[in-house]
This record gives structure tokens, sequence and C-alpha cells, in this order.
């Protein structure tokens, strides 16, 4: 933690939740109490089990923190499926910027960078990861996530630069980087940005995942790969601009359009070769806006 | 774990734990609504131990293939839950890790189909459960995460829950 930082409101208000919800060492320090007379015998307790939940509480209650893939856990299912293609072979170079004005946007630009850069991470050239994590760096920065993860993304680039880092620990690095620490972030711009940071790297994956089934000709994997219909309606669930106060943006409206396309392919029994191809052909129509 | 790979997974061990809490008292200026110190710091010893915890497993997990989805921290009180909806792809093995706080006795998980049922379930007495599955198809599932038994509190604490922190791994 940086030495003298100031508690933020948010900051107090987020702790005082967390002490609510931390149980503190006072519980840990809970003398152990005496037994002063022999308990009367009793029959041995089976351990409690965890209380059965049915589907409409399951349903009900679930969060979707944890419901989408990583787009490096996308090229180990390309592989469990038998096409051998690496994703990073089709990233294209797209010299995605994230200095845009609309902060969505400005969120699913940095989760494309997140995944290109997941998945070029151990080929790719040292100039063109610098830049995409100083894109990613400035995205983040535009939604306010505060400076620590600057300072994270600074150090990481710096040892890139170095070379004070194998690639392969890097792998490990950006895991967390986008697994862990980017999505606990809370953003000033909302919370909307986690979703549509994921929202962005899944479509960069989908797409690049699309390519892939199509290069190989092997459309019998396409269900396992991309028939994620959860995926793809949680996504527009914060895309969906109905009834909302605010300036309607090109590149988002394009993306809801996607992402509803999508919906509906997803949602068929099975995939086709020529889903597969719809799949591709809607996720480009996005990513080339970007 | 080495200390060459200790020290490379310090910078975003750091940065979590900046990122979890986040807070000092020193300097609070303007606006600011100052916390005692001593509350903090166990808040932020709590969250950092079940950080830890679930990191060290995790990185521990790296060199036999294992890699990391997403870790997701959750404040439970006894007997409650939190449920996580979760995609998992067909031919993938996935680990399912948690770390219960210091006051958790007991942490058990249950894994369910898309359509409610139970398919698999960890209801061990500690807390530090996890789940090894291999789906045969594509699809979504939920995972429960029940905090079943707490360490009997002091009375008068107003430690009301413990953290559980959930992190999803696969290979």
């Amino acid at each position: 933690m940086t030495p003298g930082r100031p508690l933020t409101l948010a900051g107090a208000l987020l702790c005082a939740l967390s002490l609510a919800g931390c149980g503190g060492g006072t519980v840990d320090e809970a003398p152990v109490t005496k037994q002063q007379t022999p308990e009367p015998a009793k029959a041995v307790q089976q351990p409690a089990r965890p209380m059965a939940l049915d589907l409409a509480t399951l349903k009900k209650e679930a969060t979707d923190e944890a419901l989408t893939p990583s787009p490096a856990e996308m090229q180990s299912a390309l592989r469990k499926n038998g096409i051998a293609a690496s994703l990073a072979s089709l990233v294209k170079k797209r010299n995605i910027k994230t200095n845009v004005s609309n902060k969505d946007q400005v969120a699913v630009r940095t989760g494309v960078l997140v995944a290109d850069v997941v998945l070029t991470l151990k080929n790719a050239e040292k100039a063109d990861l610098v830049r995409n994590f100083k894109q990613i760096a400035q995205g983040l920065d535009a939604l306010g996530a505060g400076n620590d993860v600057q300072v994270t993304i600074d150090e990481l680039v710096s040892k890139i630069q170095n070379e004070a880092v194998t690639r392969d620990d890097l792998v490990m690095n950006v895991d967390e980087l986008s697994g862990a620490a980017i999505p606990e972030i809370e953003y000033e711009a909302g919370p909307k940005c986690v979703p549509l940071i994921q929202a962005g790297s899944w479509l960069e994956g989908a797409n690049l995942v699309a390519t892939a089934i199509r290069n190989s000709g092997k459309y019998e994997a396409a269900d396992a790969l991309l028939k994620q219909p959860d995926v793809v309606e949680y996504f527009l669930e914060f895309v969906r601009t109905d009834g909302e106060d605010r300036v309607p943006d090109e590149v988002i409206a394009r993306l809801e359009q996607t992402l509803t396309t999508l919906l509906d392919v997803t949602r068929k029994p099975t995939l086709t070769e020529d889903d597969v191809k719809t799949i591709q052909v809607a996720t480009d129509s996005v990513l080339a806006m970007l | 774990m080495n200390k060459a790979m200790m020290n490379v997974l310090a910078v975003p061990t750091v940065l979590l734990g900046m990122v979890v809490v986040g807070l000092t008292l020193d300097s609070a200026g303007p606006g600011d609504l100052p916390l005692p110190r001593s509350l903090v710091s166990e808040c932020q010893a709590q969250v950092n131990a079940v950080d830890n915890c679930v990191r060290e497993k995790i990185w521990n997990a790296y060199p036999q293939g294992w890699a990391v989805r997403t870790i997701s921290k959750a404040r439970l009180s006894e007997t409650e839950h939190r449920i996580y909806l979760m995609t998992f792809y067909k031919e993938h093995q996935y680990q399912i890790l948690a770390c219960g706080d210091k006051s958790m006795k007991n942490v058990d998980l249950v894994l369910y189909d898309a359509d409610g049922r139970l398919v698999v379930q960890e209801d061990s007495q500690d807390r530090q459960p996890v789940i090894n599955f291999q789906p045969t198809q594509t699809d979504t599932y939920y995972l429960a995460v029940h905090a079943m038994e707490r360490v009997q509190a002091k009375k008068g604490s107003s430690a009301q829950k413990g953290t559980v922190a959930v992190a999803v791994t696969y290979r």
C-alpha cells in the first residue's frame, strides 16, 4: 500500500462495510470457555451439510463475476477440442486507442487490448506489448481505476523493456492483472466498467475462436467453443441503452446489435457452419470500428 | 515456490492488496471520513490472509499446467451462502479453490448444473475446500459457497461476517 494515501469517503464506506463483513481478530481471540460441570452424554452429531438450493434460488441469487472465460482459457479450450491454431497468430494489429470520450467504449477497447496482451504475451514484439500495456493503462486511467494499477502496469512495462522478467512469468502476472485485479477495482466511471471490459475481451476471443474454427473446418467443435448464451446475455444487460439519458454512441450501438445477433445464434441447439460465420462477421463488425 | 517466482508475483499481489483495501488513515483530507486504525488494519489483515491463501494455492499449481480465470471474494455470516454463475468448457479440468478467513470454521462448496441438479459437493469440515470437475459439455453451472460454521465470536463482538476468497482455475 502506498504510505500516506488518503482515506476517501468511498474508501471509508467500503471499509465500514468490510468491517461488518470481516471477521476480525476479536473472533480469533475468543477465549476457550472451560466446562465447569461435565455435560450429559449426547448422541454423536452428524456434521451439518449445506442445504440444497433449488433452481429458482440459484437463478435469483447468482452473480456473474466468474461467468466469463478468459481469453487464455479460450485458447486452451481450442486445443482441447482438437484445433491446433494459435489465437495469437490470428490477432490483428489494430493499434487500438483508448483515448476516446465515451467511457463505455473506453472499457470495451481496454478489454480487447487485455485479450490481445494475454494471447500474444509469449511471442509478441517488445514494442507491441509495451504499446498495448500503455493503452490499457490509459484506458483504466480514463475509467477512474486509481493510481495503484497504473503503478503496477508501469512496473510491468519497465520489466518488459529491461527484459527483467521471462515471458512465462509474465503470463502469471497478466493472469492476475486481468482475472483478479482489474475486475476488483471500483471504477469512478461506474459499475458497468468491469462487464464492458470483460465484454471487450470475450468479443475479441470469440472472434478469434470463430476464425480458427473456420480456418480448420472443424465446425463440430463450435458448440463446445462458442455456445455461451448466458455470457452474451450478461454483456447485453450492460450494453443496452434503451431509456438511458445519454448521447448514443455508434460503437456501443453496433456492439448491442452484435450481441443481440450472437444471443440468437448461441441459443440454437447446435451451431452450424453458417452460425460460426455469423459470429465471426458480427464480432468483426464491432472490432473493425475500434 | 521458488524465490524468483515470489519476486515476480510480488507486484500483482501487492496490487491486489491495494485494490481490495486501498486505504490508510495517515493523511485524510477534507471530506474524508476517518475510521479507527485498529479496525482498518484488522480488516486488512483478514482480507490479505485469504488473498494470500488462495494465491499460494494458485501459483503453486501453475507448474502443473493450471491457470487462473478469476478470483472473487464474498463476505458471509454463518449459514449464509453466495452463488456464482460460471461457464465451463467441455474437456477442460477445473479446480475451484476457496479459502475462508480465520473466523471461518467450515466452508463448503456445491456445484449445480444449469438445471439445478447437484453435480459435485465438497462438504469436508474445513475452511479451505476444493472441487475438481471435468464437464462433459460446455455449459453454465452454479457454484454455491456456504459458510457452514464460524468460530464462536467473543460476546459483544461486531464481527458479523467472515471473508471467503474463491478462485476458478483450469487446465
